[in-house]
């Protein structure tokens, strides 16, 4: 089995500032990590590979600084990891994103199974997955917590979390799933590998070695524009401390709820 | 360590495994008296064992309750045989990180550790909140090492901004590593990560080469020790625990503390008594406040555990199982009117433990400071 791991290494979201004037983040000054919906998804791919055996590459797209995050991968235990670097790979929204990744996955040979996070926590649009699917022509499932076999070596049972329950689909591969945050408790880097992680070289590709079509790169194949961005203030929160004894507690507290119009009779 | 799990389920090192396990910690030399499950404070409320854990050892088994050790040290303090009990439980823990066999939560904890920092998965921007009203001087080749419990848990906080006001009464000059500061890696050997340990040592060692430091105080106890022992393997600075810093300053003169005079109790936490030999230090300062001091019958290298220690801070212990209460229950046997000791954890603990009992847990630089004056 071919598993490619779609990870994003995104500034701490506590750091970023928001540039109300050319619409963007300004994450000059912020820290990074590791995506956290990307972790869960590189732990469901391990765990996947553990049982059916193959190679877990990690793929990500950014300035070459994102290299040392990457090696984290390897030492949890990846295979290799790949790294599109190039000027003319920036800018891009989900769409340049998506279409870049996936001529990616052509390049280095293909995968069986691509598994991203179900969002990034600096865009927050779900829609590189979904996205990526499209390009390769493959079957997708999103918001997924569990991959195991199928029926067939030629299929995967993937079980999706849903509003009122949780489905499990069949999908043929090749096929893209996103895995929701927190659907599993990743492993922790194994320091005997940690070494090899550190050694290994991440590949990277730029523009020559990528090829594709430049009109779909980058800002150029950017059609998103930001139209306009607002500040949202946090509602104010309301609270009131009750003096109560333990008898009456419940029954103050269910009055106060009441007379806010928190429950409909 | 190679380990492979048997058709029994039990996990089986190899004999290379058991030499180099044995070289380090004695292992081999158990005959297997007891004594350190008779003083182990476990024995009487859980499964665990500690004489059949080293038994397992040594027949190349991995003891499943392992996770239970608080790492308090009786056991070694007792064992005639002079085997690190608490060396082979950290041992064994890390052959359970190998074949990924560890409690639910820990490989959280240290991701955290590794991303963040700090043991409570909060920002590194927030790390020097603690410090509110506090100047620190930001001179001179002294560290106040906070450590992540007492820059980012409220009622720790309070414990690092007495030690800080009780340096600057004394004219200290120091330094705090602030929003910079990273975590010391107690949490990750005691749950049996050396690797993270070590890289965290390596970062510190660094660091405090780079701001020039010579001499290293810390808050917590579990900083003192992990640093210590971590510290000496990098060529970093001398650590001392504050409660050495400050009795110093006080015999010296630069600190005089007189505070009301009541009956005290003080309870030894395990890493500051038993880990690390300080046993005076914090007694001495809370008699030059004039406190009256009496102690508990387990004092000093007897003192039974709060229970924080060993990662179990980051585990959940059935109430049943918690040390807790039955040492504050001591402390207040006492009928002294304040419990004192000096770490965070045992300060968490004891604080949520209490249950009905009335005797108010404090820190030993907070009554200090209390009543300081330069």
């Amino acid at each position: 089995m071919r598993i490619v791991v779609c990870l994003k290494v995104v500034p701490r979201p506590e750091e970023v500032k928001v540039n109300l004037e050319s619409k963007t983040l300004d994450r000059a000054g912020a820290r990074s990590v590791l995506n956290p919906a990307d972790v869960n998804a590189l732990e469901t791919a391990l765990a996947f590979r553990d049982t059916v055996g193959g190679k877990v590459t990690v793929l990500s797209m950014g300035p070459p600084q994102f290299e040392p995050y990457l090696r984290v991968a390897p030492a949890v235990g990846a295979d290799e990891a790949v790294l599109l670097s190039d000027r003319a790979f920036g800018g891009a929204d989900t769409l340049a994103t998506s279409y870049t990744l996936a001529t990616a996955i052509g390049k280095i040979g293909g995968a069986d199974l691509i598994v991203c996070g179900e969002e990034s926590s600096d865009g927050g649009t779900s829609q590189v997955p979904p996205s990526i699917a499209e390009w390769l022509d493959a079957s997708q499932a999103t918001y997924v917590e569990r991959i195991v076999s199928g029926k067939s070596a030629a299929t995967v049972l993937a079980t999706r979390v849903l509003e009122n329950g949780k489905e499990t689909v069949e999908l043929d591969l090749p096929a893209v799933v996103s895995v929701v945050v927190g659907a599993n408790e990743p492993r922790f880097i194994d320091y005997d590998r940690w070494a090899f992680a550190q050694s290994a070289s991440v590949k990277v590709l730029d523009f020559a070695a990528l090829g594709g079509d430049p009109q779909y790169l980058g800002l150029k194949g950017s059609p998103t524009t930001v139209a306009g961005l607002r500040e949202v203030r946090k509602p104010g929160r309301r609270r009131e401390v009750l003096t109560v004894t333990a008898d009456d507690a419940a029954a103050r507290i269910k009055a106060e709820i009441e007379r806010a119009g928190l429950v409909r009779n | 360590m190679t380990e492979t799990t048997g058709s029994s389920g039990a996990v089986r090192f190899n004999d290379e495994t058991w030499e180099t396990l044995s070289a380090a910690t004695r292992a081999n030399l158990c005959f297997q008296c007891g004594t350190c499950t008779a003083a182990c404070p476990l024995a009487d409320n859980t499964p665990m064992r500690v004489r059949m854990l080293v038994r397992r050892a040594q027949f190349g088994e991995t003891d499943p309750l392992i996770w239970k050790c608080m790492t308090c040290a009786e056991c070694n303090a007792s064992c005639p045989r002079g085997v690190d009990i608490v060396g082979l439980v950290r041992y064994l823990r890390q052959g359970k990180w190998r074949t990924r066999e560890v409690p639910k939560g820990l490989p959280t904890l240290l991701w955290g550790i590794f991303s963040d920092g700090n043991t409570f998965h909060l920002p590194p921007k927030d790390r020097a909140a603690w410090m509110q009203d506090v100047k620190v001087p930001g001179r001179g080749s002294t560290l106040l090492y906070v450590g992540c419990t007492a820059s980012y848990d409220p009622r720790a906080q309070r414990t690092a901004r007495s030690v800080a006001k009780l340096l600057n009464l004394a004219g200290v000059e120091y330094q705090v590593m602030g929003t910079d500061e990273i975590c010391c890696g107690e949490a990750a050997r005691s749950v049996g990560n050396e690797g993270l340990y070590d890289d965290l040592q390596e970062r510190n060692s660094a660091a405090f080469r780079q701001r020039g430091i010579e001499r290293v105080i810390t808050i917590s106890p579990h900083s003192f020790d992990a640093l210590k022992v971590g510290q000496a393997k990098y060529g970093g600075p001398p650590v001392v625990h504050y409660t050495q810093a400050l009795e110093e300053l006080c015999d010296s003169g630069k600190i005089v503390s007189k505070v009301e005079k009541r009956v005290v109790t003080y309870h030894d936490p395990c890493y500051l008594g038993r880990h690390q030999g300080v046993f005076e230090s914090p007694r001495r300062l809370l008699e030059l406040t004039g406190l009256k001091l009496i102690e508990m019958r387990n004092n000093r290298a007897q003192s039974l555990c709060c229970g924080g220690g060993g990662g179990r801070m980051w585990m959940e212990t059935d109430p049943s199982e918690r040390p807790g209460p039955r040492r504050v229950a001591e402390a207040a046997g006492t009928g002294a009117e304040l419990l004192a000791t000096a770490c965070p954890y045992c300060i968490s603990v004891f604080e949520s433990e209490r249950g009905s009992e009335p005797i108010p847990v404090t820190d030993v630089a907070e009554l200090l400071a209390s009543g300081a004056r330069g």
